[in-house]
């Protein structure tokens, strides 16, 4: 075989080195042994680390602002008009939601209301957890390994420095030892337990899928929960259908290209980088594609038991 | 204790349990069991009928208490045991009114809004149920039983021979004596035991476990089970402490006891 | 057999999409397990979300109380719309383990978000039942839905009662005197009763218009809420409901186990 060890001051080479010189696991004894079931050993903890500055579209503030920005009078009489246009015309989700008492434009700031998808906050925290994701891949293939289990992802703001967030991923290679080396290795967010699990229902893991989805929303009197308009909205519900949307598109694309379908996803929402009244709506998914092996599957039924408890 | 007099139940409870009465003699079970213990429950050879609940919304009185003496608050004990049992009845007679075999999966609960000084909340609910082959459950007292248990300690208990009759329950408020400056400034520094802290601690525990057990007798029950001893001092401050012993009063319903040797097993899963 | 070679081999070949859509579930493969033993194939991943407000202050207690609740009630009603229609239309029967969230920000504002995997029946002989019916929203986990199947049960869906119950701050501070008694407050010990009795009929009354035969896992959840001239309490009951099998409760054959675990000891404790 080749050598095709990194050169020194790359992160992956300082991974092989660590690993050869002493091998770590971050597996439980439990999920260890699952995983030597099925054939794998593991090799050592892998982690990949990116620095992103956060870019958000609309990181103003008052709808204001936006007015300005956006250009006044067009599109509906509405001073950002424009702008929401604009987005839809690029096939983004954008709605405006006028006052519900039916205020003028003028002195009524907070009662107008819009939302928008941003674009611009979504590729960045993409773009975190891709980098994020390849450096450890890069690690796992300096190792040699077929995959890596275990995968967890998150980030952090940085504290001190608005608008920078680290992004982590972290991760147990794993190699099959009378196996010559895939072209990449499988990424799996799946615990050994639920990889062996998987193997067993005719699917091996071929890699990570990742959908994100934001929506900036600037909501309306309604919206707002004011006291002055009270009842069912539909901003926040859209909003968030959208940003989820966008995020289920995603995940379905990015599995598409690596296998039949998508399991184990681990999805989360939030209100994410407030401004005063307004708020970006993230939807942001994770999950495994798999493919089939075999169709052929052991029957199974699990057994229910009762434990006695101490 | 005292007898609390037949309940009238609001008139809102009447009217929910009647609805669920089907046509043709059915009727819509609810239950805040988990299915884990709804499935128990039914393979227990039992049925649940409804969610039932009774609560009291109780003004506890004052009494003064001697700064320096440790003693039992005898008045705070009986509204303590007065409130739970007028919740715990009206709760029996909406089980009642389901014709049921007993209540499974009780809570007891005590809550404090907002509403003025020495006022709670006391709640008890639970799972009325009802055996599948229509033998009777009711205890002594004639009452279908009651139990905190879980689906699946009432599975486990009735797989070893034994037949839940009722909760038990026993309290005591009482309150710590304060030390006097003198005798604080005496053991400073010392590591010691404080023997009449000890001893009142004691004497506390020792009463409300000696009454869970003479309602237990009551109930001619021969063991009570699952017993607890929550000490809490609610709203009165650090130096007033109710010790409450519950458990569920059990009867034997078979001579053997034994049960099919458990199978050990370790989880792969964490 | 498992096979990992196998698996592995088939990594080294390109994947080649095909037209069949991607299945998307977030169920864990043990969840996936569970459901595939009892016929269910995920199919999407399905949302629904809803959002109401109301005022909080009780001046007249019925007109108030009613509105607080209705609001409540047609939140949680649109997030449930919005994610049957979209299990319909991925021509699904139904989800599983469906997250349920209730934010409540501002305070006099919710919004209900519900998320999960729409699942379809499959017969292990490839058979696809038919559906009938309107599909079902569980927030069972895989594992209840997978028991309650083995056990003869199907789900109905979740739902749900609430009431809101209100008392001016006077009236009731008026009548806690400061008395040596122990005394049982009767007004507000029925206003509360008659309030949770209220939400537990609501929800009991949904499942009987579903013609169903009970509900399971209810879970009364009690707010409450004070201001200078409120006392209020929000009552909300949420359960699943489930139909009975047509032979009954089929038996499970639960065994005993003793559990030679302990639990895993924490290398780095506090203190």
């Amino acid at each position: 075989m080749v050598d095709q060890s990194p050169g020194p001051g790359t992160g992956a080479f300082q991974a092989v080195e660590r690993v050869r010189r002493t091998p770590t696991s971050d597996l439980s004894v439990a999920e260890a042994a699952a995983l030597r079931r099925v054939g794998l050993s593991p090799v050592g903890f892998v982690m990949g680390t990116a620095v992103m500055q956060l870019v958000s579209a609309y990181a103003g503030t008052s709808y204001g602002g936006m007015g300005i920005a956006g250009g006044m009078g067009l599109g509906g009489g509405m001073p950002w008009g424009g702008f929401l246009s604009s987005a839809r015309s690029s096939g983004l989700y954008a709605e405006s939601y006028p006052c519900v008492h039916g205020y003028g434009f003028g002195a009524n700031a907070d009662h107008y209301g819009f939302s928008v998808e941003n674009t611009a906050l979504g590729s960045s925290l993409f773009e975190g957890y891709r980098l994020a994701l390849s450096r450890l891949e890069d690690e796992a293939i300096a190792l040699g390994a077929h995959g890596v289990v275990g995968v967890k992802l998150h980030f952090e703001h940085m504290v001190g420095s608005a608008g920078t967030a680290t992004f982590f991923a972290t991760g147990t290679a794993v190699i099959h030892p009378s196996s010559e080396p895939l072209p990449t290795p499988f990424l799996t967010n799946a615990s050994g337990q639920n990889f062996e699990r998987l193997i067993s229902l005719g699917f091996i893991a071929a890699g990570l899928a990742m959908g994100i989805g934001v929506v900036y929303v600037q909501p309306n009197c309604l919206a707002r929960g004011s006291l002055t308009a009270v009842g069912a909205n539909n901003q926040i519900p859209a909003a968030i259908g959208a940003a989820r949307g966008r995020a289920r598109q995603a995940l379905a694309g990015t599995g598409h290209k690596l296998g039949e379908g998508v399991v184990h996803t681990e999805w989360s929402d939030r209100r994410f980088v407030r401004m005063g009244e307004s708020w970006n709506q993230l939807a942001l998914a994770f999950g495994t594609a798999v493919r089939r092996y075999t169709t052929e599957m052991q029957p199974s039924m699990t057994r229910a038991v009762v434990p006695l408890r101490p | 204790m005292t007898d609390i007099p037949q309940q009238q139940l609001p008139a809102d409870a009447l009217r929910r349990l009647k609805e669920t009465e089907e046509p043709g003699g059915g009727r819509l079970f609810t239950s805040d069991l988990t299915v884990n213990e709804f499935l128990l429950v039914e393979e227990a050879g039992f049925t649940p009928l409804g969610l039932v609940m009774g609560s009291s919304i109780y003004q506890i009185g004052l009494q003064t208490r001697r700064w320096s003496q440790s003693t039992e608050l005898e008045k705070l004990t009986q509204a303590m045991y007065t409130a739970r049992e007028l919740a715990m009845t009206r709760m029996e007679e909406e089980a009642d009114v389901l014709q049921a075999d007993g209540i499974v999966g009780v809570r007891l609960d005590v809550n404090y809004y907002e509403w003025g000084r020495s006022t709670a909340e006391f709640i008890a609910v639970g799972t009325a149920v009802k055996a599948k082959d229509g033998s009777s459950w009711r205890n002594a007292a004639g009452k279908p039983f009651t139990s905190d248990l879980s689906g699946q300690d009432f599975w486990t208990l009735l797989q070893a021979g034994y037949a839940p009759l009722g909760l038990v329950l026993g309290t005591c408020v009482y309150h710590v004596a304060h030390r006097t400056f003198l005798s604080t400034m005496a053991t400073t520094g010392r590591a010691t035991e404080l023997p009449n802290f000890t001893q009142a601690l004691y004497d506390a525990r020792e009463r409300a476990m000696a009454r869970m057990e003479e309602e237990a007798e009551r109930l001619q029950a021969n063991g009570i089970v699952g017993v607890q001893l929550v000490e809490k001092s609610h709203m009165w401050g650090s130096h007033t402490i109710e010790f409450l012993a519950i458990g569920t009063g059990v009867r034997s319903i078979r001579d053997d006891h034994v049960v099919p040797p458990p199978v050990p097993v370790i989880s792969m899963d964490h | 057999m498992p096979d990992l070679v196998a698996a592995l081999e088939m990594l080294r070949t390109p994947f080649h999409a095909g037209d069949q859509p991607t299945f998307l579930s977030d169920l864990t493969v043990g969840e996936l397990v569970l459901l595939e033993e009892v016929d269910y194939r995920p199919v999407e991943i399905v949302s629904g979300a809803g959002s109401a407000s109301w005022y909080p202050q009780f001046t007249t207690a019925g007109t108030e109380a009613q509105m607080w609740g209705g609001a409540i009630a047609s939140a949680i009603n649109s997030a449930r719309e919005g994610i049957r229609s979209e299990v319909n239309r991925r021509g699904a029967d139904g989800v599983v383990a469906m997250r349920l969230e209730l934010e409540r920000e501002p305070v006099n504002q919710l919004t209900c978000t519900m998320l999960g995997t729409a699942v379809r029946v499959e017969h292990r002989s490839g058979h696809h039942s038919a559906k009938g019916g309107e599909p079902f929203t569980t927030t069972l986990s895989a594992r209840d839905f997978h028991l309650l199947a083995r056990a003869g049960y199907r789900a109905a869906g979740i739902v749900l009662g609430v009431s809101v119950v209100g008392f001016a701050a006077r009236s009731a501070s008026q009548s806690l005197g400061i008395s040596r008694d122990n005394v049982e407050l009767e007004g507000q010990t029925n206003a509360l009763y008659s309030a949770r009795e209220q939400a537990m009929a609501m929800m009991e009354r949904e499942a009987a218009s579903l013609k169903a035969d009970g509900v399971v896992a209810v879970e009364l959840s009690e707010r409450p809420f004070n201001t200078m001239l409120t006392h209020a309490v929000e009552l909300l009951a949420i359960g699943t409901a489930v139909y009975r099998g047509r032979d009954g409760h089929r038996s499970l054959g639960p065994q005993l186990q003793l559990d030679l675990d302990d639990p895993v000891a924490e290398t780095f404790t506090s203190g």
